[in-house]
């Protein structure tokens, strides 16, 4: 073999080479006509070379982010520099499916774009080459990961019984609702109950049935409440709601409502259907209090003030 | 009789291309200084009539040691000399009284025509080669590669400055780059961020060629991303996606033409890997904490990048394994020894 025969064999190994490669290779030139498409770009546009071949690549796909690309574009040419960009600026430049239609998770393919200068024989940089490289899988992994640590930072906020928030994510929102009355004199109040004869209740019908009464009342809370209120369950058998922007008169309104209901709803259990009720206190953000554990502190005591006063029933801080 | 010149630049790597530069057949009594209080110390002491002066050193840097030749009128003729090659900073030191802007690496025959257009030097074939009338110092003739590096270093990143102050319309302020070797706990503490309120984005690339490999690491606060998006003129359309761009695109520009520079300097091509997005809104701590190098000695040039006007800073890393150290460390000595010095 001479070596010119050599040099054009390897040329055309690297023809083949650059049509088959699975990444996307596109030479548009300063109009942004499509000069090269290889054979990625053929598969996952449906679009042939022939068919695109000096036709603007905005004409060829209408939804493609004209704006972002023209801008990148141009960069390159002015500064003679490549650019890159992630999938994280823009998931799919491109819109094409995704390489695995039938066990991919995500419908679209997601690309990571190289934006390269070309010069002319001459020297000048008259051409950008796009390199699209499809980063579905790595993408894909990412935002299952984020999700996961998403739900995992919820997870550990929530109550697993109820759904509601546990105890130390509750007590760091009534801190800083606290933080925002000392601040922006904001009204609140706080609402805190627990369940009477709760004992006897595991004790006679069995802890599994103690778990479902906890969860019908949850629930009831999460109905009666309106969407602003946050509540927390703050020990075994006791609860707690922050109820922002309600005076001490609101509250009580709110915990009378929820009271009523408890006292009047029957819930299913294992052990067949029990009745419950609920004893409750109620207590008004106030100047005297220092921070946010006085203010539990009152809502505490005038729980236990209802409680001393005979049960399934509600009271007010500072009228015990 | 011979012309007094003094070189000033705090490197010596610099100093001694400087001299090496210099026609061979002008006849000079050369001063080596390193520093801008040195320098003007030389010019009172009458050992030049002609400074090349390089703009940023440590300390008093060129712009200072150039008012002061302007407040106290001292006689000397002012040819600045280098790697900050903005538009900015060759107009700033015209203002000041320089009589020429020469950027580094310097090409002798732009040199020499400098010289010739300011009647200071007439070539003739006088036999006496530089090196006989005045012998540089030894801190000159013997180049450690640590100051090599930063020297070259200090020229690519005037040459990504450059890019980036036309690409902004804006001066950029580069101070010295700094080199070091460093353990990861060690980098953590230069990376000189102290305010523990703030938060910070990245930018990763990998670098690799000819037997060297590290990463660039381009770290930015988030305090300043919205002048920032707004200077690369990023519309507004697209907020949430908004910080990325800039950080993508100052990215792609920073570590592209550091590269670029760095790697002509010393007659190599990087190839780049894609970036990767260390995660925006991120304690700066956390940035190194997964790293698998935290026992390894890393070496890093620390670049920083001021925007005056604007106030705005980011800071570019470059960071090399310790595998890399041994062929980069080989290059730049035989650079810095090589007469030719390093080529454009």
């Amino acid at each position: 073999m001479t070596e010119s025969q050599n040099e054009l064999h390897e040329f055309h190994w690297l023809m083949d080479m650059l049509q088959t490669i699975e990444v996307g290779l596109v030479v548009l030139d300063r109009q942004f006509n499509v000069r090269l498409w290889n054979g990625f770009m053929e598969s996952h546009s449906g679009f042939s070379a022939t068919q695109v071949q000096n036709r603007p690549l905005f004409e060829i796909f209408p939804d493609i982010p004209e704006g972002w690309i023209r801008r990148k574009v141009e960069t390159v040419l002015t500064l003679n520099m490549r650019t890159f960009t992630t999938w994280e600026q823009r998931p799919h430049p491109f819109p094409f499916r995704n390489a695995r239609p039938i066990t991919g998770t995500e419908a679209y393919m997601y690309q990571n774009i190289t934006f390269s200068p070309l010069s002319s024989a001459s020297g000048e940089v008259d051409h950008v080459c796009l390199l699209v490289y499809d980063v579905t899988d790595s993408a894909t992994a990412r935002l299952r990961m984020e999700r996961t640590n998403a739900r995992l930072e919820q997870q550990s906020q929530t109550d697993g019984l109820t759904g509601l928030l546990n105890r130390s994510a509750w007590e760091s929102l009534l801190a800083s609702e606290f933080e925002r009355f000392r601040r922006y004199r904001s009204v609140g109040t706080l609402l805190m109950f627990d369940i009477d004869h709760f004992k006897p209740i595991n004790d006679t019908w069995g802890h599994q049935a103690g778990d479902d009464v906890i969860r019908a009342i949850a629930a009831m809370v999460m109905e009666r409440l309106r969407q602003t209120d946050i509540a927390g369950r703050y020990g075994g058998e006791e609860f707690a709601v922050i109820l922002p922007e309600t005076d001490l008169a609101g509250g009580e309104i709110l915990g009378e409502r929820l009271r009523q209901s408890i006292s009047s709803m029957q819930v299913t259990t294992e052990a067949g259907l029990l009745e419950c009720s609920v004893s409750l206190g109620v207590a008004q953000v106030t100047d005297a209090m220092s921070d946010h554990q006085q203010w539990l502190s009152h809502a505490d005591k005038a729980l236990y003030a209802a409680k001393a006063n005979g049960r399934n029933q509600i009271a007010l801080a500072g009228n015990q | 009789m011979p012309t007094g010149v003094i070189i000033c630049d705090d490197s010596s790597m610099a100093r001694k291309q400087m001299a090496r530069s210099l026609p061979r057949d002008w006849d000079t009594a050369l001063t080596f200084v390193e520093n801008g209080d040195a320098c003007l110390e030389a010019i009172r002491d009458g050992k030049g009539a002609v400074v090349f002066l390089d703009l940023n050193m440590p300390g008093s840097d060129g712009y200072a040691v150039l008012e002061r030749i302007h407040q106290e009128e001292l006689p000397a003729l002012v040819i600045v000399v280098s790697g900050d090659i903005q538009p900015g900073a060759y107009e700033r030191v015209r203002r000041l009284g320089a009589l020429n802007f020469i950027r580094k690496p310097i090409d002798p025959d732009i040199l020499a025509d400098t010289l010739k257009d300011y009647g200071l030097y007439s070539p003739t074939l006088a036999p006496e080669p530089v090196t006989a009338s005045a012998p540089a110092p030894s801190s000159a003739t013997d180049v450690p590669w640590q100051d090599a590096l930063q020297e070259i270093a200090n020229i690519a990143m005037g040459q990504a400055g450059d890019l980036l102050a036309r690409l902004l319309d804006v001066f950029i302020r580069l101070p010295v780059p700094r080199v070091n070797m460093l353990a990861v706990s060690e980098l953590k503490m230069a990376l000189n961020i102290t305010e523990s309120t703030s938060s910070w984005s990245g930018v990763c690339q990998g670098f690799i060629g000819a037997g060297i490999a590290g990463e660039a690491l381009l770290l930015f606060n988030n305090a300043h991303m919205d002048t920032m998006a707004h200077l690369l003129g990023i519309p507004d359309e697209n907020n949430a996606n908004r910080d990325l761009e800039s950080l993508m695109d100052l990215s792609s520009i920073m570590v592209g033409a550091f590269l670029r520079g760095f790697g002509q300097q010393m007659d190599m091509q990087f190839g780049l890997s894609h970036p990767v997005v260390l995660g925006t809104h991120l304690d700066i701590s956390e940035l190194l904490e997964s790293s698998q190098y935290s026992w390894q000695q890393i070496l890093t040039i620390e670049l920083t990048y001021a925007i005056e006007s604007h106030n705005i800073e980011c800071d570019l890393l470059l960071l090399f394994s310790e595998d890399s150290v041994t062929p980069l460390r080989q290059t730049l000595t035989w650079l810095s020894n090589s007469s030719a010095g390093v080529t454009a």
